[in-house]
């Protein structure tokens, strides 16, 4: 006889359901269930839990597990069978915020979970609340139900509790700590009974009960967890924040556009209106430097002449007395160059007359 | 002589074993004192209603958990939390004595040992049943702040210890079914 596993990872799927159409098809071929210890079966039928087995009870049964669900299979409108692992299993989720005095801290918290197969039909409640979607149609699309969820993993439970715990436990406590108390015993026990305080709700819906909680004040950890694990709904959260952070910051900036422009404007008209006020006043201030200048030109051209006319009697004096005291100073020289030449002419004579007597003396 | 008393013992044995199961039946619906085909109905129907009734008093602790959360009181938050911890444990007992059940043992098992499995069965339901009744007290005396609060914290604590013990005396009785 084959054997069956009802789940094909046991690490993360935590409950599974199975319609009648399944059981009467798969599961009354020719195989054997295998429920190892700490897993339930539990048989519902129109929504009441008729029956609560183990592997040990469906070996009891005469002909096996495959007369047993034959057996069980007659009659009644809606039957599921439902099964449980309903051993203690551990999630990890993000633990994060801030504390009394402002400081941000971070860490990984490990809950110790428990899925109670006594309270199973809430868990098919909740299951059969997660309807399972699909886009139909060509031209006109539109979203409908394919169907209800039929399994439970911890990645589930993990996502579902992530965000939740975030903001009714972790934020809260953290809030009410200084950054020094971080690692004591107060803390510990603080976050433990604010998770069994405020997820009590979502537990108990589910039908799962929290049995042990504590947090790793470790930021690497839950850089890694936030960059492995975190759940999808935060990134969702994430990216609708990002486009209304987006949208906020593109009207922030069409209106800054928009009030610059108009202030730019405005700017504008009021500097070119400066302008041309200084401009003119610039204009007419120019305009009198420009006539104090030329008449501190014509002034100037006046003296000038004036020097001018001055400094030409003065140069023609000079000229005359110039003249004067080189027609004195030829004079002096001609006289002088008269001198010289009378002299010479004398001595030249005294020279000729020696010359005479020498030729008659001999 | 010896007919006569054993015939007395088997009335008298019969006569309280009918009271026993009349008053478990009081708490755990269709039970029928091991006198059925299925004799591990009767035993399951026992673990079922212990894990129902242990949720319940998990609710309540959780309740005198909030109570001390929002009001700050440490000690009932911390005597809370004990309570919830042996009741996490007494379930985990409950479930793995669930899985124990491997050995198909209880068509062997003699009517006086069902007989004695009954009387187990009355103990660990009615220390239950005392504990839920004091924790529901417990829960009034700390709302209204009354004097009796430390006493009935105790008598829960014990309590609870209490049908545990009778539940693992139960479990080792089963485990000896050959």
């Amino acid at each position: 006889m084959a054997m069956e596993k009802w789940r094909e990872n046991p690490d993360e799927e935590l409950a599974k359901i199975f319609k009648r159409s399944e059981l009467s098809t798969f599961w009354s071929t020719n195989i054997s269930l295998v429920i190892e210890p700490g897993e339930t079966l539990v048989w519902i039928r129109d929504g009441q839990i008729e029956e609560t087995v183990t592997q040990t009870r469906l070996n009891n049964v005469a002909g096996g597990f495959r007369n047993w669900i034959a057996s069980k299979n007659s009659g009644g409108k809606d039957i599921q069978m439902l099964i449980i692992d309903n051993k203690p299993f551990e999630i990890v989720i993000g633990a994060d915020g801030y504390t009394k005095d402002d400081l941000e801290q971070t860490g990984i918290a490990r809950l110790t979970l428990r899925l109670n197969h006594e309270q199973a039909n809430r868990l098919t409640g909740m299951l059969k609340e997660k309807a399972v979607k699909a886009t139909k149609g060509f031209f006109r699309k539109r979203e409908v139900i394919t169907g209800y969820e039929t399994k439970l993993t911890r990645t589930d439970i993990e996502q579902m509790m992530a965000a939740e715990a975030r903001a009714k436990v972790f934020g809260p406590v953290i809030k009410k700590f200084e950054s020094t108390d971080f690692g004591s015993r107060q803390l510990v026990g603080k976050v433990e009974t604010a998770a069994q305080i405020e997820l009590r709700k979502t537990l108990e819906l589910w039908g799962m009960s929290l049995e042990n909680i504590y947090v790793e004040w470790d930021r690497n950890a839950y850089q890694s967890w936030k960059s492995e694990k975190a759940p999808s709904i935060w990134e969702e959260k994430a990216r609708r924040e990002s486009e209304l952070a987006e949208v906020i910051h593109s009207e922030d900036i069409s209106d800054i556009k928009a009030d610059s422009s108009r202030e730019r404007r405005k700017k504008n008209s009021e500097l070119e209106s400066e302008i041309r006020t200084r401009e003119s006043e610039q204009d007419v201030g120019e305009l009198s430097q420009l006539m104090k200048i030329k008449e501190q030109i014509n002034q100037q051209k006046i003296e000038r002449n004036k020097a001018e006319a001055d400094s030409g009697i003065e140069l023609e004096k000079v000229k005359a007395e110039a003249q004067v005291e080189s027609s004195k100073y030829n004079l002096e020289t001609y006289k002088d160059a008269q001198a010289t030449e009378s002299e010479k002419m004398l001595r030249m004579m005294e020279i000729m007359q020696g010359k005479k007597k020498k030729e008659e003396e001999e | 002589m010896v007919e006569i008393i054993t015939g007395a013992l088997i009335g008298y044995r019969l006569v309280k074993d009918a009271k026993f199961v009349l008053s478990i039946a009081k708490y755990v619906k269709d039970y029928q004192g091991y006198d059925t085909k299925d004799n591990k109905e009767d035993d399951r129907a026992v673990r079922n209603w212990i894990m129902e009734s242990i949720n319940g008093l998990r609710t309540h602790a959780v309740n005198l958990m909030e109570n001390g959360y929002r009001n700050d009181d440490d000690n009932l938050e911390r005597e809370a939390k004990v309570m919830m911890d042996n009741l996490d444990l007494f379930k985990n007992e409950v479930n793995l004595a669930s899985a124990r059940e491997a050995k198909s043992v209880w068509n062997k098992v003699s009517d006086e040992d069902f007989d004695d499995l009954v009387e187990f069965d009355l103990k660990v339901v009615k220390g239950i049943d005392k504990v839920e009744k004091i924790m529901a007290e417990l829960e009034i005396e700390v709302t209204s702040d009354g004097k009796n609060k430390t006493k009935l914290l105790g008598e829960a604590k014990s309590g609870i210890t209490a049908a545990r013990n009778h539940f693992i005396e139960r479990m080792q009785f089963v485990g000896g079914f050959k």
